[in-house]
């Protein structure tokens, strides 16, 4: 009866989706439970005030091994990381509702789950990003809204920003903030670092694509 | 197109109007329209829904694929239309008009529909404009027809000036003359065919105009005319007074655009246009999770151990492996339905019930194996399956999985060293999981019934509730149905014209379906779908196929694992429902059949050919034209002509109709297999009509081919 049933588009749509039934796909991937600790205090919706209030020193003491946080600009959202994979000098991050964020050192490199993603990047390495005047290329793999794959390629110089103070989960560092400044066919972006003495990444602020924006990534642990 | 049944289109337009506004401004939850994202400055609509001014046509086109829709008002004249930018020079509309007061073709409130056709010939250079050439209201009665030759020129990034000559409607207000002699009267008939005598005829004049966009959001126009409105002037619709109309036009939201105009000297107007591009998912693309990443093997220097092939001796080696990969899969939301593995190499039947793109569910499939293969194996053969049928054997090296998982471009990278062929054959050593089958599934979704052939109540909207199972008995046989009962109990007045058909009333007592069905046995179905060698499929349906017809349907496909052909056969015997939705049939049974040739053009378009013998007895052919969009979107247009003369088939001369058929994963933003989809006809009549049955196997099998891999192999490592 198609001619005369629109059948279930128009409610589809208009009752979010409704419907109910029993699905193969089994709904919660619980490979990442570790980390749901953090995920009541960090919060996924605690929009324009990242981090949450509950997220503090003595909640990432519990936590074993490395925690990153991520805050994603466009949308306030944010949540702690742990690493789940590590393939050749790539470490792939997960949050605790399972967003991924593939990074080489600190360089993102790749993101799952943000909308359009960056399924993957040429990227300079991390020591190179605290080179005053040095330059370099990047290109960047976006999927877009057709499932198609977008290439985008930049020329990028670092500037260094001087000295910079700065407070993550209560604890403060004193950082050197440095600009990756990329330009490209259709336009471009700023990267910010901040590295601390010992040489290590305590934050930065990448970007990742055109409708997601960027990610600011804060070392929590180690 | 005239009488009584012509609100149908106006408000089936409304329900599109109904999905694109609930796409459009409902985001769904947890979507949050990005602050960044901006406003886009695509050309502007007009109140004929197509890319123009107020009332007048311009030189520019929408960007490609986008899907408009308009509705317009002034003088008592409504215009709901539906447009399609189908390739980048070439775009199609079908408009519903409403008239109030016109006191023609029998009704006081006249109502008609139309279809334009619109195609850029030259693009905007430098120097010159571009030029549309456009048909509009070409297959109607001719009280909205015209052609027209129209050029726009962006002399600044906010300012567009337009100027065409227009014939027919547009060819009526201050004529030059008529450089390709009169214009015919229109023979209407039965409507619906082209009026191509009518062409570029009788007078013509020129129109024009500027628009003037001051900021993102705010468009002001203003534009000279050249349609006097005589017909309507005449009946006391409107009364022209000027050739000059202007208004503002404001971006309320990315995909909604508001005007107010002042017209013809004498006439307030308003517009609402929602346009969305297929290309554009809401909130920017797929915010579904992640899934595992590749872990890669230890060097073999390092841990050569690991590599030994010894466990292949050990008993239940392979068991253990296909449950814990089993298990890994179902996680990612993937099922195994086979497995053989050896030393060296896995083969993998994979279901894959989440996700639209094919190429990400073998991508996932893929990193799942890297975590629960030894690593002496080397080797993954993924074998997608559908209906228990194998389809295409995708061969990926371990090596490469594991290097390029995260190398720039490693999409590409790895789909140039993946491997296809034909999956068809059963390996030896090939295990299932005993554990899936018999398998049940069920599902309770809401429906949206309308009717449109009350003359009382000319639209008549029904909700309810539609309960499906399926009983999976193994691999490729299962048992499904579907129950559908009202909730609103729309149907249960209201007295619809009979049916004056002349032929087998195989489509036209939908009416008393609906009266006397609820609830209803939608579909009961026995099915069996089979691998019946290399490139061929089969199946075999049979029960309650349809809401009016059950039978025994068959069919056969070839559809080779690579290239754009495929060719198919189906043959039916038919018997006709009960009015009551029960067990019971009529008298009325029908062997129906089709030949069918479907044609892949370029990446995005899709022609099928389907010659046979349709429900009512008549002989014809279906000529369907398809644009696909990689992430699921289909539009498309159909035309079916048959031995049925235009007289017997009545209103509207042969079957035709427009299909939408949107990805729920595009509306959500997440992943999912399911779709939504509407089917539009002008008027639905008993000729030209196909027996409907629940998945044929094109549409079953084709995502699953080296071509439907590549369309979406971006998402493989998704």
């Amino acid at each position: 009866m198609t001619w005369m049933k629109a059948t279930g588009l128009v409610l589809a749509a208009l009752l979010g989706l409704a419907g109910c039934g029993s699905d193969p796909a089994l709904k919660e991937n619980p490979f990442l439970l570790g980390a749901r600790v953090l995920r009541e205090g960090s919060g996924k919706a605690a929009k324009g005030a990242a981090p949450g209030p509950a997220l503090t020193r003595a909640a990432i003491d519990q936590v074993q091994g490395p925690l990153l946080l991520a805050t994603l600009e466009s949308r306030g959202l944010s949540g702690a990381l742990v690493p789940i994979g590590q393939n050749g000098a790539d470490t792939t991050w997960a949050s605790a509702d399972e967003v991924a964020v593939i990074m080489r050192g600190g360089v993102v490199r790749g993101t799952r789950g943000l909308g359009e993603d960056l399924m993957s990047a040429a990227i300079p390495d991390e020591s190179a990003l605290r080179r005053d005047g040095g330059s370099g290329q990047r290109a960047y793999y976006h999927l877009d809204g057709d499932d198609q794959t977008v290439r985008r390629s930049y020329s990028c110089t670092i500037h260094e920003q001087g000295a910079a103070s700065l407070v993550i989960v209560e604890r403060p560092y004193r950082a050197r903030r440095f600009e990756e400044r990329c330009r490209g066919d259709d336009g471009g972006f700023t990267n910010e670092y901040w590295f601390l003495a010992d040489g290590r990444l305590i934050q930065s602020r990448q970007w990742i694509g055109p409708s997601v924006g960027f990610l600011r990534l804060q070392r929590l642990k180690p | 197109m005239k009488g009584r049944s012509i609100t149908a289109p106006a408000r089936r337009l409304l329900s599109i109007c109904a999905m694109g506004l609930a796409a459009a401004l409902c985001a769904p939850p947890g979507t949050v329209e990005a602050a960044d994202r901006p406003v886009p400055q695509r050309p502007t609509l007009n109140f004929y829904g197509v890319t123009g001014l107020i009332d007048m046509p311009s030189g520019q086109s929408q960007p490609d694929g986008q899907f408009s829709t308009t509705v317009s008002q002034f003088a008592g004249m409504r215009r709901t239309t539906l447009s399609f930018q189908i390739a980048p020079r070439l775009s199609g509309s079908f408009r519903y008009v409403g008239t109030d007061n016109l006191n023609y073709g029998g009704q006081e409130d006249y109502s008609d529909q139309s279809f334009d056709l619109r195609y850029r010939v030259f693009d905007e250079g430098r120097v010159l404009p571009s030029v549309v050439v456009g048909l509009q209201d070409f297959a109607g009665t001719g009280l909205s027809a015209a052609e027209y030759v129209v050029a726009s020129k962006q002399l600044k990034p906010e300012l567009v000036l337009t100027g065409g000559i227009g014939w027919g409607r547009l060819g009526s207000y201050n004529a030059l003359g008529t450089p390709f002699g009169p214009r015919p009267p229109v023979d209407a008939g039965e409507g619906g065919t082209p009026n191509t005598e009518q062409f570029f005829r009788g007078p013509a004049a020129l129109f024009g105009g500027v628009e003037w966009r001051p900021t993102d959001r705010l468009g002001v126009k203003l534009e000279y005319a050249s349609d006097d409105y005589g017909f309507e002037e005449g009946r006391g619709v409107i009364r022209h007074r000027s050739p000059w109309n202007f208004g503002v036009e404001y971006q309320a939201h990315r995909n909604l655009r508001l005007g107010a105009y002042y017209l013809y000297g004498s006439e307030l107007g308003v517009t609402a246009q929602l346009s969305l591009n297929p290309k554009d998912r809401f909130g920017g693309g797929d915010r579904s999770k992640a899934t595992y990443p590749v872990e890669p093997r230890p060097a073999r220097s390092a841990d050569p151990e690991a590599w030994s092939e010894e466990w292949v001796d050990q008993p239940q080696a392979a068991d253990i492996l296909r449950q814990n990969t089993a298990k890994m899969l179902a996680r990612a939301g993937l099922v195994l339905e086979a497995m053989a593995v050896d030393g060296d190499s896995v083969l993998l039947w994979l279901r894959n019930p989440s996700y639209d793109a094919e190429a990400q569910a073998v991508g996932r499939a893929a990193r799942v194996l890297t975590r629960t293969m030894p690593a002496s194996v080397e080797t993954f053969e993924i074998v997608p399956v559908v209906e228990g049928m194998p389809t295409t054997r995708v061969v990926l090296r371990r090596a490469d999985v594991e290097a390029l998982e995260n190398a720039p471009g490693g999409a590409a990278r790895l789909l140039g060293v993946a491997e296809m062929s034909d999956g068809a054959g059963r390996p030896a050593g090939l295990v299932h999981d005993a554990e899936l089958y018999p398998r049940l599934t069920w599902s309770l979704v809401p429906y949206l019934a309308q009717e449109l052939s009350d003359p009382d109540e000319p639209y008549r909207f029904d909700l309810g509730l539609r309960l499906g199972g399926r009983y999976e008995v193994r691999p490729g046989l299962f048992l499904s149905g579907a129950i559908t009962k009202s909730v609103t109990e729309a149907f249960s007045d209201g007295q619809p014209l009979p049916s004056d058909s002349v032929l087998p009333h195989v489509r036209t007592d939908g009416p008393l379906y609906a009266r006397q069905g609820d609830p209803a046995i939608e579909t009961l179905t026995m099915g069996w779908y089979s691998r019946l060698g290399n490139g061929l499929y089969g199946r075999v349906t049979a029960g309650y196929l349809e809401r009016m017809f059950g039978g025994v349907s068959a069919e056969v496909l070839w559809r080779p694992y690579d290239g754009r052909l495929a060719l198919g056969a189906e043959l039916n015997y038919a018997r006709q429902r009960d009015y009551d939705g029960g067990l019971g049939f009529r008298d009325y049974d029908i062997v129906t059949g089709h030949a069918s040739a479907y044609y892949e053009l370029g990446r995005d378009y899709r022609v099928q050919l389907d010659a046979g013998r349709y429900l009512a007895g008549d002989w014809g052919a279906t000529l369907t034209f398809d644009r696909v969009f990689a992430n699921g979107w289909k539009v498309g247009a159909f035309a079916t002509l048959t031995d049925v003369s235009a007289k017997q088939f009545g209103e509207g001369s042969f079957d035709k109709g427009i299909h939408v058929t949107i990805p729920i994963s595009w509306l959500a933003g997440n992943s999912s297999r399911g779709t939504a989809g509407i089917t539009l006809r002008p008027v639905q009549r008993d000729g030209g009509a196909r027996l409907s049955v629940q998945g044929r196997l094109y549409e079953t099998v084709n995502d699953y081919h080296r071509r439907g891999f590549e369309r979406q192999w971006g998402k493989v490592w998704r």
